[in-house]
């Protein structure tokens, strides 16, 4: 039998919400194969280190619906503490860790820290993207110092995942800068199956462009709404649909202005149902983030069968070939209109849809297996005398 | 004094005077209202011979000029250095006008008061404080400053005095030739001097008396002389008593009247009443009683007059050179000789209409147009020609306030080292709050700072320089009193007006600057944390200054977008010059030896002292990148870090904790000069980041690239500082250790390289203090 495996999820435990790193590690526990290594979930407590999680509140965890709010978010939070408290039986006591979140927590990191250098204990991590510490101008602070321990933490783990080859390449070029990383492992991609909706057909009634994901600086959204104004300046009728919150203390001027037109709609914290029916309309999506870990709305629209106008370097789409996407080298208003313009027309569209139609993308389930094959070889190398 | 030959351009035509006029009497709601500002505001709307053009010198401390006043002047200027380069701009003053020189503060004005080139008119009301000491010179002060007013008025050149008693006191009191002396006289409004011909020859009845809040006014006697003379009592004769009185004041009226035999109930007393009630008044009475005890100039004697009502008055020299007949005076006191006046007055009209026919030769020499132009014919000089391009040849003197050396102040050390280019090219005169500065080369003096710079006309430019340190708090206020050039150099003086003006006045100045309510507790939190600082406090300065000049473009740029204010940039000279010998390789590794840095260590310099708005967290993570990534560096913070503060605790145990303890060094201790070099010299990269990005300055910044040392800073410290990019490298304004460390592997090995050296020598010149003082000559409008 596979030895035991430490999955520490102290941040989904302490803030449960549906979305972002939080929304991957519930897939992990969901999805996590019945062959893997056995999980011991586990949460960080700065007195006492490691605490297991119940299984009741892992049993919590893993059944929740996909999507929620945060209302619900805040009251799945209380229940886990009830469900779990700290008089937990103890943890395997030299089992290796999977640390599948990003935190910024020093405290933890520190932990994790002495761990390594006092038992050379495997500590395996999942690193997303290193934009705080690469591009920190999309981030509304004075200094990114506060998150350089767990940057240091990465480089000191004795295991590293990439969620995408992107991040593996900065990783070893920028945070390690060559220097020899041999704890850089595999490149795991994420699952493209997280919307609910189903499976969509092209019908020429389509009338609505989609954009999916945070409304930030970094994401060109203002780009996107620069590019439909001049649209329904000249006649046009389409619509644009922006589904996501708002990072930042205020909303930026060209929401508030776009948010005057009849043809445009934003839905600040859309539901499974509001993204069901927002995709039942759309002719594609737009993805205009040039800066980006992963990048999940291309490949979930892609999914749907929906095509995509993305920027041509998306993380997510690297090596993914061209069916069901105009991919834009760079992301200005003319060359988004340009790629609008193609989807307008029918005939074009229809192409676009039929070629998204066939494409096979990797799933949650693959990804939890993925990391479990990769943890498998950790804990097997563990238990190696 | 000759003007020297730069002063002016040669042109061979006339053109017409310009005169700077104090107006602040406009301003002031004691004066702008009452006789003072209605004579001064009548003066100036009088036509001008030459159509001169009139630049006004106000204080920003009092109300904006009335806007009636306003609209007379081309140019208006907040001190004496800005009205006289506003008066510059518009073909050079050419005389000066102190429109009430005895109400406020001489000195604000006294650049021109001393200025032997201008024709310096006075306008002057009275010495009635001189007459009545115990009343209006009671304390030592009032005594000292009416003295001093009084010295400064002789100052002048011609003085146009509003009556003949007015000038004989002028003449017996400052000694002044009855020459310089034009009487203009004081205007009655218009509406006293409209056609008369709807009210004349219509019944009149009752007396009146203009009073007023001065108790020279001495209503009293006339009440008294109302109340004795029976007649008037059993005619039932009002007496109204104008002015501004209370229900108590008309109490003590009617009771007087009481005590003295009359009727109370006949004295009635209005109160305040607009002018147009108070004009009505005038033409109902029959006769107006004028009973002042003192006056320079008696404006009811001439309303009275205009209004064609019988006027007697007390006997005094203003009122002796109005009325025409003798028995129409009575002496101030003498409530019974009044009383026969008024027994004696014809009141069925037919004796008064041959009296008032004299009076008629009075009062039209006093219609407005014919005071003022009574005014400008002595206060108009010749038209200026201009002056010839022939003068000494002397250099321009230019009077700078400035903190010097042995103050800890680098803003000092900055003027200090730019004096000696700048001695070259002006004839310099320090002016310092610093105790004991040492000398100053090419300086003619260093004096202590006081008014004089403010006062004196012998200065052709003042600049003050200033920072945000408490080594500037006189400088800024004579700035803001007198004007002139300035040098900010901070980008922001958010500490200088928190200490030195109060957190309060601080809170007001940012809540003018961004325009919404900013409390204290706002600034407090700006001054913890520097980086969410939304304003400059730079305002103030920019207001009396005349120019500003910023050493920072981002700071330019951010005046004039966020404040509307334009300002003159000068690119931040280097003020440690470097020789190249200086930065051969021998001296650098002397330096290294002194400072014990192995020959492999890769040694980064932070120069200043250690602050958390300088990113030492940052500087501290970046080692701990280049080290892991195999470079053998070594941070040391060049400047003081206190012991046993938060800060230094809190950096220290980040050091221990990241394993670097062997890799920094702090210093607890003030670092002198020669340490400092040292490390200019003994370094291989420099880190030198603000967490704020206001567009501030980095002194040390400059001196790496003065000395080719190759620095890393964020990118609006960077866009301030503008260094050569050859050896030098940005990081964007939120700070990364990761990018930090990026950019100071990519300069390790720089420093020394042949292609660097050609570029810092490049630099050193663009940077120079010979072409900084140029370029400052240049923005002082001065010829170099």
């Amino acid at each position: 039998m596979t030895a035991p495996l430490i999955f520490d999820c102290s941040q989904l435990f302490s803030a449960p919400v549906a979305t972002g790193i939080q929304r991957v590690v519930r897939r992990l526990l969901q999805q996590w194969p019945a062959d893997g290594p056995p999980l011991h979930v586990a949460r960080f407590n700065p007195a006492v280190g490691l605490i297991r999680v119940s299984d009741e509140a892992v049993a919590l965890l893993q059944d929740m619906p996909r999507d929620y709010d945060r209302a619900t978010a805040e009251e799945l939070g209380i229940r886990l503490v009830k469900l779990s408290p700290p008089d937990q039986p103890a943890l395997p006591a030299s089992a290796p860790v999977l640390l599948p979140e990003v935190f910024y927590d020093t405290r933890r990191s520190l932990f994790y820290d002495r761990l390594l250098a006092a038992h050379s204990h495997p500590v395996a991590m999942l690193a997303y993207d290193f934009m705080p510490f690469l591009q920190p101008w999309h981030f509304e602070t004075r200094s990114v110092h506060s998150l350089m321990d767990y940057l240091r933490l990465l480089t000191m783990a004795t295991d590293l995942a990439f969620i995408s080859t992107h991040t593996r390449d900065e990783y070893t070029t920028r945070i390690v800068r060559g220097k020899a990383a041999p704890n850089a492992g595999p490149v795991l991609r994420l699952g493209s199956d997280g919307l609910t909706s189903p499976k969509q057909k092209w019908h020429p009634g389509r009338n609505s462009f989609v954009c999916l994901g945070t409304i930030e600086r970094r994401k060109n959204l203002h780009l996107v709404v620069e590019c439909f104004q001049m649209l329904w300046h000249s006649g046009h009728k389409v619509r644009l649909v922006m589904l996501g919150h708002h990072f930042g203390s205020t909303v930026p001027s060209w929401m508030v202005e776009a948010r005057e037109h009849p043809n445009f709609t934003w839905i600040e914290a859309p539901s499974d149902n509001d993204i069901a029916v927002a995709m039942q309309d759309a002719r594609a999506t737009i993805f205009a983030s040039e800066t980006e870990g992963f990048g999940l709305p291309p490949v979930e629209s892609l999914h749907i069968g929906v095509p995509v106008i993305t920027y041509a370097d998306v993380p997510s789409l690297w090596g993914l070939g061209d069916a069901g996407l105009i991919r834009l080298p760079r992301v200005t208003v003319e060359s988004l209109k340009s790629a609008v313009s193609v989807f307008l027309d029918d005939t074009k569209a229809k192409a676009f849809w039929k070629q998204a139609d066939t494409l096979k993308l990797p799933q949650w389930a693959d990804f939890a297996r993925d990391v479990a094959d990769w943890c498998r070889h950790i804990v097997d190398r563990a238990a190696t005398p | 004094m000759k003007r020297p030959k730069w002063a002016a351009p040669s042109n061979p035509a006339p053109a017409p005077a310009v005169v700077i006029v104090d107006a602040r009497c406009l301003q002031d709601p004691d004066y702008a209202p009452r006789g003072v500002g209605r004579h001064a505001i009548t003066l100036l709307q009088g036509v001008r011979p030459g159509a001169a053009r009139l630049v006004a010198l106000t204080d920003p401390l009092l109300p904006p000029l009335t806007p009636d006043a306003t609209l007379l002047f081309e140019a208006v200027a907040t001190n004496a250095y800005a009205a006289r380069q506003a008066a510059h701009r518009l073909g050079g003053p050419a005389a000066y006008i102190a429109l009430s020189p005895m109400t406020h503060d001489p000195l604000f004005g006294a650049r021109f008061l001393g200025d032997d080139t201008l024709l310096r008119t006075a306008v002057v009301y009275d010495f009635i404080p001189l007459r009545h000491p115990e009343r209006y010179l009671a304390t030592a002060s009032a005594d000292l400053g009416y003295a001093l007013r009084l010295f400064w008025l002789s100052q002048c050149d011609r003085f146009v005095p509003i009556s003949q008693s007015a000038a004989d006191d002028l003449v017996k009191h400052l000694q002044v030739d009855r020459a310089s002396i034009r009487v203009s006289g004081a205007p009655l409004t218009d509406w006293h001097a409209e056609d008369r011909s709807a009210w004349i020859g219509k019944e009149r009845r009752g007396i009146l008396v203009v009073g007023g809040g001065d108790p020279r006014k001495n209503p009293e006697t006339v009440i008294r002389a109302h109340s004795r003379c029976k007649a008037l009592q059993l005619a039932g004769t009002m007496l109204t008593v104008a002015g501004n009185y209370g229900p108590e004041q008309v109490a003590t009226f009617k009771a007087l009247a009481l005590a003295e035999g009359g009727r109370a109930e006949l004295v009635h007393v209005p109160g305040h009443i607009p002018e147009a009630d108070l004009v009505a008044l005038y033409r109902g009475s029959a006769v107006v009683v004028c009973a002042s005890m003192d006056e320079g100039f008696s404006l009811p004697v001439i309303e009275g007059m205009a209004a064609g009502a019988l006027v007697l008055a007390s006997d005094i020299p203003a009122h002796r050179e109005l009325v025409p007949h003798a028995a129409h005076l009575f002496p101030v006191d003498d409530a019974g000789r009044l009383a026969d006046l008024l027994g004696a007055v014809d009141w069925t009209g037919a004796t008064a209409a041959g009296l008032i026919e004299a009076q008629d030769e009075v009062w039209p020499r006093f219609r407005a147009s014919h005071v003022s132009e009574r005014f400008w014919a002595f206060a108009t000089p010749a038209p200026r020609l201009p002056a010839p391009s022939l003068g000494t040849g002397a250099k321009p003197r230019i009077a700078v306030l400035s903190p010097l050396p042995p103050d800890r102040t680098g803003v000092g050390d900055y003027t200090h080292a730019t004096c000696l280019e700048l001695g070259r090219l002006a004839d310099l005169h320090m002016f310092t709050e610093t105790e004991r500065p040492g000398p100053v080369p090419g300086v003619a003096a260093v004096l202590p700072l006081t008014d004089l710079p403010g006062l004196s006309p012998h200065y052709d430019r003042t600049v003050s320089v200033l920072g945000n340190s408490r080594f500037h708090t006189a400088t800024l206020e004579h700035l803001e009193r007198y004007g002139g050039a300035s040098i900010a150099h901070d980008a922001r003086m958010l500490q200088f007006y928190f200490s030195e003006r109060g957190p309060q006045a601080t809170a007001d100045l940012a809540a003018r600057e961004l325009n919404r309510p900013v409390s204290v507790l706002e600034v407090s939190a700006w001054l913890e944390d520097e980086s969410r600082m939304e304003t400059t406090f730079l305002s103030d300065i920019a207001a009396a200054s005349t120019p500003m000049i910023v050493h920072s473009p981002v700071t330019q740029t951010m005046m004039r977008a966020n404040l509307g204010i334009e300002t003159t940039h000068l690119p931040f000279c280097i003020y440690h010059p470097f020789e190249a010998a200086t930065l051969q390789p021998a001296r650098r590794r002397a330096a290294r030896t002194k400072l014990g840095v192995a020959k492999d260590e890769v040694l980064l310099a932070t120069f200043g002292h250690v602050d958390s708005v300088k990113g030492p967290e940052d500087c501290l993570w970046a080692l701990e990148r280049l080290r892991s990534w195999g470079v053998n560096a070594s941070l040391h913070f060049v400047g003081q870090c206190v012991k046993n503060t938060e800060i230094s605790d809190s950096l220290a145990s980040l050091a221990e904790r990241l394993g670097l303890g062997n890799s920094v060094r702090f210093y607890p201790e003030y670092l002198g000069e020669d340490v400092y070099f040292d490390y200019l010299l003994a370094a291989d990269v420099a880190i030198q980041v603000r967490r704020y990005g206001l567009g501030g300055l980095s002194g040390a910044l400059l001196d790496c690239a003065g000395a080719g040392l190759p620095c890393v800073a964020n990118q609006s410290l960077f866009d301030a500082v503008s260094p050569p990019p050859a050896y030098t490298a940005a990081v964007p304004d939120v700070l990364s250790p990761v990018l930090l460390a990026e950019r100071v592997a990519d300069l390790v090995g720089v420093r020394g390289a042949r292609k660097t050296e050609a570029t810092r020598l490049a630099f050193c010149d663009e940077r120079s203090l010979a072409r900084y003082a140029k370029l400052l000559m240049a923005a002082l409008g001065l010829p170099s």
